[in-house]
This record gives C-alpha cells, sequence and structure tokens, in this order.
C-alpha cells in the first residue's frame, strides 16, 4: 500500500531546480497513469486509473478527497447549476454558459465503479460526497485503510466510467468534437493543519491540485484527431476495431486534459529563440534583470496546433500569436517550463474557445479576425496561464486573481509592447468597417479602469471566487481590477523592478502552490519597500481612490491696508502704497489650489502625490500631497499666468476611478469636446434620417 | 428604360426644385441638437475644465468616455427613451413635412413654393399620412417579424449545431439578404401609397395603401428598378462620405467648422436623394397610368 518516504528527495529535486533556473520540469512525488476508452456513438469513457499519491504534509491523513467535475453537469442540482440559475435569475445570462439548459440526453457524468489500493483493499464502500442538500457529487471522499503518516504514499488503482456531457463549461462534445476537460478522478490538495481543500465545481475557479507525473493511454476511433497535455510517446493502430490508442506522457502538471474531433487540422512547428530573440535583446532583458545572460536564454519549443478546416488561412496568425508568447513570457518570467505547448480551435459555438491547461489550451477564433491582432491577445492570455496557474500553482477557487488579474496584466503588457494599442472595431452585419474608425485606439487597461469604479463597492479582488456578488463582480474584481492593481503596482515601484518582481515570483514558485502572501513578501523583498498597505486597499478592502483638483483661484490680491501695531510702532499703510504693492504682486501669478480625495481609500507608506502647477511661460512647479486627509489648500507662483493643475500627473495611481477630475485648467477649452461633438451631431443626423426612411 | 427616365426627370426635376430640402435639413439638425445638447452639455461640464478634455483635440483619450460611462451609469438608461422619444419626433415631423414635399413634387408647373403653401400642404396632409404610418409601422412590424421568426425556424437546422462557422454566417448573410429584400419591397408598397394618395388626392389610408400595393403589384420591374438606382445613389454618396470624413481634418477650431459645413451638407444630399425618392416615384406612377 505504501512506499518509502519520498518527501525529502521531492524537496531536494525541487529546490535544485528552482535556484538553477533548470528548464526541466522535476519529478514529482505523484503520478498517474491513465487508460480511457472513448466509445463517440454512445458518448461514453471508460478509464483506469493508477494514482501513486503522497503525503507531504507534516500530518497524518485518514481520508482522500476527488474531484469528479463532470457530476457538474449530472443534473441541475448540482452546485454549479444551482448557482447558475441563481444568478440567471437575476439576469446574468451574459456571463455564464448554461449547462442546465440541455436536452435530456446531453447530462453528463462520472462514476468511479471500483477504488482498491494496489495491495487489494477494496475501499469502494468508503465513497461519499460529503453533505452538500442538493446532493451535489462533484468532490467525493474515500476512507483510507489505513493511516497515511507524513511522506509515505498510496497506491490507489481507481476504475470509471463517464458520460460525456454535451460542451459545458469548456468541458464535453459537440457534434463530433471531444473536449476531455477536468474528465477523471483527481484529488484535491492536502494541507498541514488545513486539511484537504478539495473544492465544489463552481462556475468559476477550478483548479487546485498537486503536481504529478502525468502517462495517459487514451483510445479512439482511428479519424480522430487528438492533442493533449504533454509529448505523444507512443500510438498504436488497431485496424480491426478502427481505434488507435495514444500515449501522451508529462511531468510536473497538476492537470491533464485531451480533445479529439474529426475535424481537427494538425500542424506543428517548431519555436526556435534565434528567430525570434537577437542578443542584444537577451542582453537587454539580462540587464533590466540584472540576470547573466545565460539565464534569459530560451530553448526551442514544439507547437501544435488542432484548427478547424474552415480557419486554415489563419494557421501563421496562431503561430505567429504562439511564438511571440514564448518569446514575450519566456523572456520577461522565465524560460517556457515544458518543451511542448498545443492550442486547440474548438468547434464553433462549443463555448469553449479560451481555457488554460498545462501545455493545453483552447483558443476560439473567427472566420473573420478583425484588423486587431486575433487571436494573439487570446493566445497570450490563454498560454501565460502556464506561468500563472500552471506552475506557480495558486489556489484558483480561493484566490482566482492570483492567476487571471497576474495573466491578464502580463498579456497587456506584451500585446502593449508587441502590437501597439487596440483600434476600436465597428462592425455592420457581422462585417468589419473599422476603416472609418480607426483613430479611436485605447489599451486594455483603459477599459479595465472603467470596470474599477464599477465593483470597486461591491467586492474586494481577493476573496474566493463563489463569494462574489454577481458574475460580472466576479469578472470585474477578479481580472480588470486585479490587474489595474498591478499596473498601479507597476508604476509605483518602476517598470523595471515589477519586471524583477514577477520573475522573482515566478522562478521562485515554479512547481509549488502559493498564496498572496507569497507574492505581498516577493514584491517587498524586490522593491525593497514595504507595500503591505496598498495591498490591503486594493486588494482586500471596497474602498475606492478618486483624488482630484477641487479648484483654482487667484490668490487675492491687495497687500494688507490699514493700521498695524500698536504705541510708537502704531502706522498706517495708505491706499496708495497698496497699489504699488499689488503691482509687484501681479507680476508673481499667485493661484491657490484646492485638492480633494473624494475616495474613501487613501495612499499610505512613502507614497505621496504629486501636484504639479504648469504655467504659461512652461514654467512646472510641483509639491507633494501625502493624500490622507479629505483636502489640502496649496499654493503656487509662477512667472506667467496659470496654465493648469494637475494632482499625479504621471498617473501613477491607476486605480483612481476619476482621472477627468485630477486636472483643472485655469480657463476653459472647449475645443476639444467640440469636436467630437460634431461627431456626435452628424452620426445623430444621419441616424435621424434612416427613421423615416424604414418606415 | 422607364425607370432609368424617371430617374433623370426625378434627379433633374429635383435640382430645378430643390426648396423642401431646406426644410428636411432644418428639421433634421433641429431634432438632432435637442438630443446632443444635453450630452455636450455634461462633456462640457466635465471636461471644459480639464486637461482630459484638452487632449480630445488631438487624439481620441478614451480616459474621460470610460469615466463618464462609469459615474454615469445609472443613467444609461434613460438613453432609450430619450432615443426613442427623439426618434418618435422625427418620425412626426418627417411624417408632417414629406406632405409638403410630395405636394411640391407633384405639382410639376409649381417652381417655387412659399413656406406658407409648403407648410399649408404639409398640414393638410399630414393627418391622412399620419394614419398611413401607423399602417407602415404595424405592417413593418408584423411581416418583418413573422418573416424573421420563419427564417430562424427553417434555418435552424443549419445554426443550432453548426458543424462549422461558415454554416451560422451563411445562414446569418440569406436571413439578412431575404430581410432586406422584403424591406425594399415592403418600403416600395408604403411609398407608393404615399404618392398615390397625394396625385389622387384622397385622404382615405386603406384604400391609398390597396392601390400602392397594386401598382406595386403590376410594376414590380420597373418600381424595384427605380428603388435600386435611388438605393445605388445613396450608396455611392455615404462611401463618397465615409471616405472624406476618414481623411478630414478636424483638430482646430477653424477645421471644425468646415467638418461641420461638410456633415451638413451631406445630411442635405441624403435629404435631396430622399426628394429624388419621392420625385422618382411620382413620376413612375404617373407615366404608369
Amino acid at each position: 500500500v505504501r512506499t518509502p518516504a519520498a518527501v525529502p528527495w521531492v524537496c531536494a529535486t525541487l529546490c535544485l531546480a528552482t535556484v538553477s533556473g533548470a528548464q526541466q520540469p522535476p519529478e514529482t512525488a505523484n503520478s498517474y497513469e491513465i487508460w480511457a476508452e472513448l466509445v463517440p456513438g454512445e458518448h461514453r469513457l471508460d478509464g483506469r486509473e493508477r494514482l501513486v499519491w503522497t503525503n507531504t504534509s507534516e500530518d497524518t491523513v485518514t481520508d482522500m478527497w476527488f474531484h469528479l467535475y463532470w457530476n457538474a453537469f449530472k443534473n441541475s442540482s448540482s452546485v454549479v447549476n444551482r448557482q447558475i440559475a441563481r444568478r440567471n435569475a437575476f439576469g446574468e445570462e451574459g456571463y455564464l454558459h448554461p449547462p442546465i439548459d440541455v436536452g435530456d440526453d446531453d447530462w453528463g457524468w462520472t462514476e468511479v465503479t471500483r477504488i482498491a489500493t494496489a495491495d487489494g483493499d477494496d475501499l469502494t464502500g468508503t465513497i461519499t460526497f460529503g453533505d452538500d442538500p442538493g446532493g451535489d457529487q462533484t468532490i467525493m471522499r474515500i476512507e483510507l485503510p489505513r493511516p497515511l503518516s507524513p511522506g509515505e504514499a498510496v497506491k490507489l488503482h481507481i476504475d470509471f466510467q463517464s458520460r460525456v456531457p454535451r460542451n459545458a463549461m469548456r468541458s464535453g462534445r459537440q457534434n463530433d468534437n471531444y473536449m476531455m476537460m477536468q474528465w477523471y478522478p483527481k484529488p484535491g490538495v492536502y494541507q498541514t493543519g488545513r486539511g484537504w481543500v478539495a473544492h465544489r465545481h463552481y462556475p468559476y475557479g477550478e483548479f487546485f491540485a498537486d503536481f504529478a507525473d502525468f502517462t495517459v493511454h487514451f483510445t479512439v476511433p482511428s479519424n480522430f484527431v487528438v492533442g493533449a497535455t504533454g509529448r505523444e510517446v507512443a500510438r498504436r493502430e488497431d485496424p480491426e476495431s478502427g481505434t488507435t490508442r495514444y500515449t501522451y506522457s508529462q511531468r510536473a502538471v497538476h492537470d491533464f486534459a485531451w480533445t479529439a474531433d474529426t475535424r481537427y487540422l494538425r500542424v506543428e512547428r517548431e519555436f526556435v529563440p534565434s528567430e525570434h530573440i537577437t542578443e542584444d535583446r537577451y542582453r537587454e532583458v539580462a540587464r533590466i534583470l540584472r540576470l547573466p545572460v545565460e539565464e534569459v536564454r530560451l530553448r526551442p519549443v514544439l507547437m501544435t496546433l488542432l484548427i478547424q478546416k474552415e480557419h486554415r488561412h489563419l494557421i501563421d496568425r496562431h503561430f505567429e500569436g504562439m511564438a511571440d508568447a514564448i518569446a514575450y513570457y519566456g523572456l520577461w518570467y522565465g524560460p517556457y517550463p515544458y518543451d511542448v505547448v498545443t492550442m486547440v480551435d474548438p468547434p464553433f459555438g462549443s463555448n469553449a474557445g479560451g481555457m488554460e491547461y498545462p501545455t493545453l489550451f483552447t483558443v476560439g477564433t473567427s472566420l473573420l479576425p478583425g484588423i486587431n491582432k486575433r487571436p494573439h491577445g487570446l493566445i497570450a492570455h490563454e498560454f501565460g496561464h502556464n506561468y500563472w496557474q500552471g506552475v506557480v500553482a495558486n489556489d484558483e477557487f480561493s484566490h482566482p486573481w492570483m492567476d487571471e488579474a497576474l495573466d491578464k496584466y502580463s498579456d497587456g503588457k506584451m500585446y502593449e509592447a508587441l502590437y501597439g494599442p487596440l483600434v476600436y472595431e465597428l462592425h455592420v452585419g457581422g462585417l468589419p468597417v473599422s476603416r472609418y474608425t480607426r483613430d479611436i485606439t485605447w489599451y486594455v487597461r483603459d477599459y479595465y479602469r472603467a470596470a474599477v469604479s464599477l465593483v470597486t463597492t461591491l467586492d474586494p479582488v481577493d476573496q474566493p471566487a463563489s463569494r462574489f456578488c454577481s458574475s460580472f463582480s466576479y469578472y470585474a474584481n477578479t481580472y480588470a481590477r486585479g490587474t489595474i492593481v498591478l499596473h498601479t503596482l507597476e508604476r509605483i515601484v518602476g517598470a523595471d523592478t515589477m519586471h524583477r518582481i514577477l520573475r522573482t515570483y515566478q522562478m521562485r514558485h515554479r512547481y509549488r502552490h502559493v498564496t498572496p502572501d507569497d507574492f505581498f513578501a516577493t514584491v517587498n523583498e524586490v522593491s525593497g519597500r514595504d507595500l503591505s498597505w496598498f495591498f490591503e486597499v486594493a486588494l482586500r478592502s471596497t474602498a475606492t481612490f478618486d483624488y482630484g483638483i477641487a479648484a483654482v483661484a487667484a490668490a487675492p490680491a491687495g497687500a494688507p491696508r490699514g493700521v498695524f501695531g500698536t504705541g510708537a510702532g502704531r502706522h498706517t499703510v495708505t491706499a496708495a502704497e497698496v497699489d504699488e504693492a499689488d503691482a509687484a504682486a501681479d507680476e508673481r501669478h499667485a493661484y491657490l489650489v484646492k485638492v480633494r480625495r473624494y475616495g474613501d481609500a487613501s495612499i499610505g507608506g512613502d507614497v505621496a502625490l504629486e501636484v504639479r502647477a504648469v504655467f504659461s511661460s512652461g514654467q512646472e512647479q510641483s509639491q507633494m500631497w501625502d493624500g490622507r486627509g479629505r483636502w489640502a489648500e496649496l499654493r503656487f507662483e509662477g512667472d506667467s499666468p496659470l496654465d493648469h493643475v494637475v494632482i499625479d500627473p504621471d498617473r501613477i495611481l491607476l486605480l483612481d476611478v476619476n482621472l477627468t477630475n485630477n486636472s483643472r485648467t485655469f480657463e476653459p477649452s472647449r475645443a476639444g469636446v467640440l469636436r467630437w461633438m460634431n461627431r456626435v451631431l452628424a452620426a445623430v443626423q444621419n441616424a435621424l434620417l434612416l427613421v423615416p426612411a424604414a418606415v | 428604360m422607364t425607370a432609368w427616365i424617371t430617374f433623370k426627370a426625378a434627379i433633374a426635376d429635383v435640382t430645378r426644385r430643390p426648396y423642401p430640402v431646406l426644410w428636411l435639413w432644418i428639421g433634421n439638425l433641429l431634432i438632432a441638437l435637442a438630443v446632443t445638447a444635453p450630452f455636450y452639455a455634461l462633456a462640457d461640464a466635465g471636461l471644459s475644465h480639464s486637461l482630459v478634455g484638452r487632449r480630445l483635440l488631438g487624439s481620441f483619450d478614451v480616459t474621460w468616455l470610460m469615466d463618464g460611462a462609469a459615474t454615469s451609469m445609472n443613467t444609461i438608461p434613460m438613453a432609450t427613451p430619450l432615443a426613442a422619444a427623439a426618434a418618435l419626433g422625427y418620425l412626426l415631423l418627417s411624417t408632417f413635412l414629406t406632405g409638403g414635399s410630395l405636394a411640391h413634387l407633384a405639382d410639376r408647373d409649381r417652381h417655387r413654393t412659399t413656406a406658407a403653401v409648403f407648410f399649408s400642404d404639409s398640414g393638410r396632409l399630414f393627418p391622412p399620412l399620419s394614419r398611413l404610418l401607423v399602417l407602415a409601422l404595424v405592417g413593418y412590424g408584423l411581416a418583418l417579424g413573422a418573416l424573421a421568426l420563419l427564417l430562424d425556424a427553417a434555418l435552424s437546422p443549419w445554426t443550432g449545431d453548426p458543424l462549422t462557422e461558415w454554416a451560422g454566417l451563411i445562414a446569418g448573410g440569406v436571413k439578412a439578404l431575404v430581410l432586406l429584400l422584403a424591406f425594399s419591397i415592403l418600403s416600395m408598397v408604403f411609398d407608393y401609397a404615399r404618392v398615390t394618395m397625394v396625385l389622387d388626392d384622397d385622404a382615405r389610408a386603406v384604400r391609398s395603401l390597396g392601390r400602392g400595393l397594386a401598382f406595386v403589384r403590376r410594376n414590380f420591374g420597373a418600381a424595384w428598378l427605380l428603388y435600386l438606382l435611388c438605393a445605388a445613389v445613396f450608396g455611392a454618396a455615404a462611401l463618397l462620405y465615409l471616405e472624406v470624413y476618414r481623411v478630414l481634418p478636424d483638430d482646430a477650431v477653424a477645421l471644425i467648422a468646415v467638418a461641420f459645413i461638410f456633415h451638413q451638407l451631406f445630411v442635405a444630399a441624403r435629404c435631396g436623394i430622399r426628394l429624388v425618392f419621392f420625385a422618382s416615384e411620382i413620376g413612375l406612377v404617373q407615366a404608369r397610368r
């Protein structure tokens, strides 16, 4: 039943890999070998699993919890379907896939038919599914025959049968396409003192599992084209049954996904670093990261694309985006840790286009990809999850921002650096007519900023995925606000330091589970500053930042006039003397500026806000405001009339929900507004003309 | 051939007697100004003293739009009734002005139409044209709605569980084409109903609609060709407008004024094209009777 303690050896391997920056994934303490056969006609999957699970905690373990996520699609009483039904009742359909809107033959499930130790102890009778009131079976508990001490391992033999659900939450089938995601019995994570962490399947946040070495043999009809996590190591065709058995293997991943479709085109190309990265680029990155050049060098990666036939004209685009992502993420955050990566273009209408799994991700595209770089951004994001979640593995359910925000920040930086701003794309009848809207451009962070003001008061960013007020709040807080938090952090510590922070965080924690504290500690250590206040207010509170210039006024003119002093010192300042003093004051151009903190959040630590006055001669004057109080009055004097005053002129505090009030010009300027209102007026006039023409 | 000759004559007629264009353009501009004025006031209040507003003269700064959208999220639902009210108001105004325009075009001997005559005709014809408008609204809704439902049902085998993206794209294209064709036919029927109502000086809306329908049925080829000619002229004018609009600079106060004039010229041109529609339909009815 048990193997000798493997923990010290595993730890040594992991530490060595991390410290030396070695790129080969280490062996892990856990392993899976799975045999699966897909019977498409019956939408059935039969599987056998040989699992070695090692107790790497300091506790003695007496039971085990597994994920059986396809049971989320077994009936409408599952946790995920109940939550979706509740949220849809509030009109949130647009944010959720509709797994409960299926026909009677579309339900799917996984049933463990037998589970036993390698020594023959049958544990099937100990199976329970927890105490969910709706009878949810997405997690399963078994009792071990004997307590498992720290460092000991258990070998389990698991037989399971599944019915493949109609595409739901990115898993399942559509016509002849099979997306086999979250498809096998997978243990949760045992943490010292906390016990088993195995979350039921909620609409969001589905990854948290131990790293393991996988060998998976799956059998499908021979006319299917397949792809999977890892590298194909064997293939055996059986002409008699018309099936082919594929074997894929991968070390040090926490999940395994595969897909099969009769309509995939399979294309392979190699990422060759020297074709994408010059020596000068290596040296520049190494200088910024303060690392030897050899440590930032990348290595070849085998890129595989499974693409729908109607998208064959987009093959080059996919590989271009993939290579760009491997190069960008590899240079800044560390070399891609595996030697293979597979992109999957799922069928149209499957709702599966945009999901990450170790070394495999889905990327939905369109026949008409538009003028922005597409699907490059999505490729970067899903590929990037190999870094943020894949090898630096947060509990995605408990802290979803840790991978989604970090990855959105990273892919946004990449898009910005390689492809520039996004162009507003206008479609009429499905056809892109953006030729006429090209001067409207922005970056992803621009519209993410808008989300910040919409959801900050709803939820904090750092909380479990199931606790958000709404689906919109989940997305906007986790992805958008989390990303803007990181952009703000970058502006506080500087871009180069931010690169070093993320590089350190990535390389130090590869093949480990991380918590927010790991990230915060890395930030503080690398930046040399205590930014704990920032994380508390930005990630764990619902207070908004909003600083602004409330008013600007010319300082009161007129020197003091009247009688001053006492006794012999009494004297009178005359009107003539005042006029003379005022003439001198006019040349000073003095102004009073009232700055305000409109939001409830305030900056802290060693951060202060710059208030900059710019005079018409071009002269600039700056004062710092600590921003703790609700308001402050500042005085500026320049050599010419005041042009404008601006608080936080470099937009460091990107979390500020209203940047429009951050500046105030002394004289109004309406030309910009007129320019755009003229365009709006023309648009309204043309729209109005459509009304009578239409009836 | 009749359609082409009629079309050329209509262009010549409207070019010679463009008087109603003025009123159609003014009506359009006034309603549009009423719609945009609150937004201008809001934008001016938020941006005229902000550097963000100043930057709008250079390039489009999305910052203020995001800030504005976020802060006025609760008032955005008010945009729908505002747009509906503007559309309804404009529809009624347009119906009113259509009466004067049709009367003006129907009387080919009339070289000059005074404002008094124009508005007198508009007022006289407003009630029957309004009844026709109600019939048109109901007719469009019922016919196009029913057709859309039928098309959805007919195309569902291709769009319900598509094997490829093409299926959805082609089905969408087919649906759009069929709906466009149906729309053009309905549009002709109601236009000819208006024309016969004015030519026959018959205020009965249902009877006029029947005559319009009968005319289109008997002269479908010529009527549709005429419709396509007018639509092609509009398409060409719109394309030219968009191409010039694309390169027209408006990043200085003087250039904004030039851009304003350019936009207004196009709106006036569209009003003129609308009149050419009416004039050619009047010409066809007169030629085929």
